[in-house]
């Protein structure tokens, strides 16, 4: 195989750096010692990560995923991963113009992934968080519309509102609601009848992080970087129609059936 | 020993648990029913009782008396909130009780598709904010809006433009102490 000069090539059973070829292969590397798939799953994402930095390049689009591909690649044959990242693409190029006489394959990488993705069509489901996740990370920030009667808000009453129509409240659903995971907070407004509507309509799906300065928001960081699939773009979801909250506890309603038939209580007076 | 293990144990099992993306949302609380809510960095609110600042809050004060706010319109906010009102109308109605709308509607295409009608909803009313509504034109006009709510009586006066925001400062006599950026 001719030496491609000072770029850094990946091939489908090994990669080119420095014009050094470095072979690999799926139980040893060039040392001649035995190796598991895990282990060069990481040397090749080593690798991939050192290629980067000799070339002072910004890490952006390599990802673990991105090695997984080139395994699984290499598994079935003349494969290697495009990925949207600068000598990924290079090697793309070199592949078009026939350094490796056309005898490839593309394997997705995270660039063709977004490009090739395309908003599922839920009809107002809310989203699953792995539906959500994959938004996140490939829908560009497009939003999605989801109808607040297929959100499960069965965990609120009207006494989580005063009972009083037009009160607004900000409602965890996180723990609480099938949905909680997705959405989190929901602002929601009585509007009766055990009916709520969305005060503005919208949540977003992001993974801000709160001021590590108070320990309040440490737990909080942790989880959101922890539930962080990646980098994405936030995406905004709608919600439209009326959600249903469960009906006032039975006693409530006796209660309220008493004062409507208008029985009145006398307290006895009891004498000391 | 064992406390500390147990202690990183049960700290690891929170934040699995809480694992969301949603961990990002947060509640504050101003007073009473009033909390000021973030729902991402450009995403801040105030509600309380029968009352809501909308979004984007960029900076808020209160006393005794009164609270006042600053808000960056978010015009998207502004047509979801109209689209929702006539999704519900449609949705809700009989085609005699809101003939006009109804008929909107069909001329969008409307069927029985709520997903669909939603869509629709959106598009009448960016139709009937950019032609009729006067709450449209400050959002486009004003790069922020000021809100003032009186806590005694509970009344909120908004979205105000700067001049207006300034003739009511005076005219309710808010303290010059009270006041913004």
């Amino acid at each position: 195989m001719s030496t491609p000069g000072n770029d850094h090539f990946i091939m489908p059973f090994g990669y080119m750096v420095e014009g050094t070829y470095v072979y690999l292969s799926a139980d040893r590397l060039g040392t001649g010692k035995s190796i598991g798939m895990k282990r060069l799953e990481a040397y090749i994402y080593n690798s991939m990560m050192e290629m980067a930095e000799a070339k002072q390049q910004k890490v952006i689009e390599i990802r673990f995923a991105a090695a997984l591909e080139m395994i699984n690649g290499y598994n079935i044959g003349l494969q290697s991963i495009v990925s949207s990242y600068d000598f990924p693409g290079m090697m793309s190029s070199q592949m078009k113009s026939g350094y490796f006489g056309g005898n490839y394959k593309h394997t997705k990488g995270e660039g063709q992934k977004k490009k090739e993705y395309t908003t599922p069509n839920l009809n107002g489901r809310p989203p699953t968080r792995k539906e959500a996740n994959l938004h996140y990370m490939y829908g560009n920030g497009e939003l999605l519309d989801v109808d607040l009667a297929k959100v499960d808000l069965l965990f609120l009453n009207p006494t989580d509102f005063n009972e009083k129509v037009g009160t607004r409240k900000v409602v965890q659903t996180l723990w609480s609601s099938d949905d909680g995971r997705v959405f989190g907070n929901i602002t929601l407004t009585y509007i009766g009848h055990d009916k709520v509507i969305a005060t503005y309509g919208f949540d977003i799906y992001d993974f801000d992080m709160h001021s590590w300065g108070n320990p309040i928001n440490w737990v909080r960081n942790a989880a959101t970087i922890y539930g962080d699939p990646g980098d994405g773009t936030p995406f905004r979801i709608n919600f439209y129609g009326e959600g249903r909250i469960s009906p006032l506890p039975a006693w409530r309603q006796k209660a309220y059936e008493i004062i409507n038939q208008g029985i009145i209580f006398f307290t006895p007076n009891i004498p000391r | 020993m064992m406390i500390k293990i147990s202690q990183i144990g049960l700290m690891l099992i929170m934040i699995y648990l809480f694992c969301s993306c949603n961990m990002s949302d947060s509640a504050e609380k101003i007073f009473g029913d009033y909390v000021y809510v973030t729902e991402s960095s450009q995403d801040h609110f105030i509600i309380g009782g029968r009352n809501d600042i909308p979004p984007d809050v960029l900076a808020y004060e209160f006393d005794m008396h009164f609270l006042i706010a600053k808000q960056k319109p978010d015009i998207d906010v502004l047509i979801i909130k109209k689209a929702n009102e006539l999704f519900n109308t449609y949705e809700k109605g009989q085609p005699h009780q809101n003939e006009s709308l109804y008929l909107k509607f069909k001329q969008y295409g409307a069927k029985d598709n709520r997903h669909e009608n939603f869509k629709i909803a959106k598009l009448i009313a960016k139709e009937i904010l950019v032609k009729e509504d006067p709450m449209y034109k400050k959002y486009i006009e004003n790069p922020y809006l000021y809100w003032i709510l009186y806590r005694s009586t509970d009344d909120l006066q908004g979205p105000l433009t700067k001049e207006e925001y300034e003739a009511a400062r005076k005219e309710m006599k808010i303290p010059d102490k009270l006041k913004l950026d």
